[in-house]
């Protein structure tokens, strides 16, 4: 169940619109930078999928991280379906666990980014067994996701401020129990 | 439970879909990333001038520091020429020193001080008797003489400037054309001459050391006739007012000979 942000229905879709514009804007330029430096991405998608698992109904939050994933596949040019699959385990793994967590707090953040960071590379290796292919080395696993979560970690209370006035804030503990 | 269920079915149904696309590798159609190109070019700008721009703030640190490295060795080299073009003076100085005045040259010394008096014309020099100086030996340099040590001490010694007052040097007229006389130190900066009445002399003759008192190597420049005094009646010798070749205020580098 999200909760409405105040006020009337256009400027929420407004909202939203100027969110992606601002997400592909922050992705690219992020991708083009650390390019350039030889380090991971901070996946940007990864934290709007984990911030809706926080907001949304279970049911909700796993359709809209992998349609949020499936945007990220099209604009990406790659094999449609795979981030896909992989934003919808980050946010399985947040669903499951936020009944457990508060909606605030360092501890919080931290485990719900390494949750999704989890969850969504333990689904590119189910993918890599299913497909037979070298998607994912034990080099790049040892690599990869450990500089993806701290990048991405780093972000969040950037992104964070950016996903609530968009979306509104998390849903509480109280609120999960009512 | 039964939620979990529900959450658990729609999970693995999108799993399947991807499953299924991945497998058969279906891509997106390159118009639908054609409509978003616009935002992807901008971020690829807005990446590179970051990175450009940091690239360019580095650079100008590295030069920066580049330029106060090559500043700071401009300094030292500049210092060192300096030191070597003053060692090729005096160099170049005992060099005609010893060609054209005498071939016996003890050292270069420098001067470390100056008689402050208006009645007197003395220097001190930063060469002694560890040095191998003695009292008497002639000072010069390339211009003429500057005058001869009367004091030494074993780092440093004390010169008797031609125009002070107690000097006396025996001249002559240069050019082998007679007449020996002898120059008195007239200060503040001029030398006074005594010659026979039979010598020829006048204005503008150039007047050299004799062997007279047996100090000075003969031949030094000691200065240049500037005025003739007239002879009284009873006068027994013509008396001249003498420019001295070296002007002591500015002598820096001057060289030391070996007596005779």
């Amino acid at each position: 169940m999200i909760r409405p942000v105040t006020g009337r229905g256009s400027v929420r879709w407004a909202r939203l619109v100027v969110y992606l514009l601002l997400l592909l804007l922050a992705q690219g330029l992020l991708a083009r930078l650390s390019d350039a430096v030889g380090v991971p991405t901070p996946d940007l998608f990864l934290l709007t999928a984990v911030g809706l698992a926080a907001r949304l109904s279970p049911v909700s939050a796993l359709l809209a991280a992998y349609g949020l994933g499936f945007m990220q596949d099209v604009l990406g040019g790659g094999t449609l379906g795979l981030h896909a699959a992989g934003l919808a385990g980050a946010a399985l793994l947040v669903v499951w666990a936020r009944r457990y967590l508060s909606d605030a707090g360092l501890v919080q953040a931290l485990l719900g980014v390494l949750l999704g960071v989890a969850g969504q590379w333990l689904v590119f290796l189910f993918l890599t067994y299913w497909l037979r292919e070298p998607l994912v080395t034990p080099q790049m696993l040892a690599v990869t996701p450990p500089l993806v979560f701290v990048g991405t970690f780093l972000l969040f209370p950037l992104w964070e401020r950016l996903l609530a006035w968009t979306f509104g804030p998390r849903v509480t503990v109280e609120e999960q129990l009512a | 439970m039964k939620g979990w269920r529900l959450i658990l079915a729609v999970f693995a149904g999108l799993l399947f879909l991807s499953m299924v696309l991945t497998r058969f590798q279906v891509a997106a159609p390159a118009a639908l990333r054609a409509g978003v190109a616009p935002v992807t070019r901008l971020s690829v700008t807005a990446a590179d001038n970051v990175r450009r721009a940091y690239v360019t703030l580095m650079q100008d640190r590295d030069q920066s520091a580049q330029v106060k490295a090559l500043q700071k060795e401009n300094d030292l080299l500049k210092q060192r020429n300096e030191l070597l073009s003053r060692e090729v003076g005096r160099l170049k100085q005992v060099l005609v020193i010893t060609t054209t005045q005498a071939p016996n040259a003890l050292a270069i010394a420098q001067v470390i001080g100056v008689d402050p008096s208006p009645l007197q014309a003395r220097l001190d020099l930063n060469r002694g008797a560890r040095d191998g100086v003695r009292v008497h030996m002639p000072v010069t340099v390339p211009a003429g003489l500057v005058g001869q040590v009367v004091s030494v001490a074993p780092g440093q010694s004390t010169v008797l400037a031609l125009v002070d007052p107690e000097s006396a040097v025996g001249v002559t007229l240069q050019g082998n054309r007679g007449g020996r006389g002898v120059a008195h130190g007239t200060p503040p900066d001029r030398l006074r001459a005594e010659f026979s009445r039979g010598v020829p002399i006048k204005v503008g003759d150039v007047l050299v050391t004799n062997s007279q008192g047996g100090v000075f190597p003969v031949g030094i420049p000691v200065g240049r006739v500037e005025e003739v005094l007239p002879m009284g009646p009873n006068d027994i010798s013509r008396t001249v007012i003498v420019k001295p070749a070296v002007d002591v205020g500015v002598v820096e580098d001057v060289t030391i000979l070996e007596g005779l």
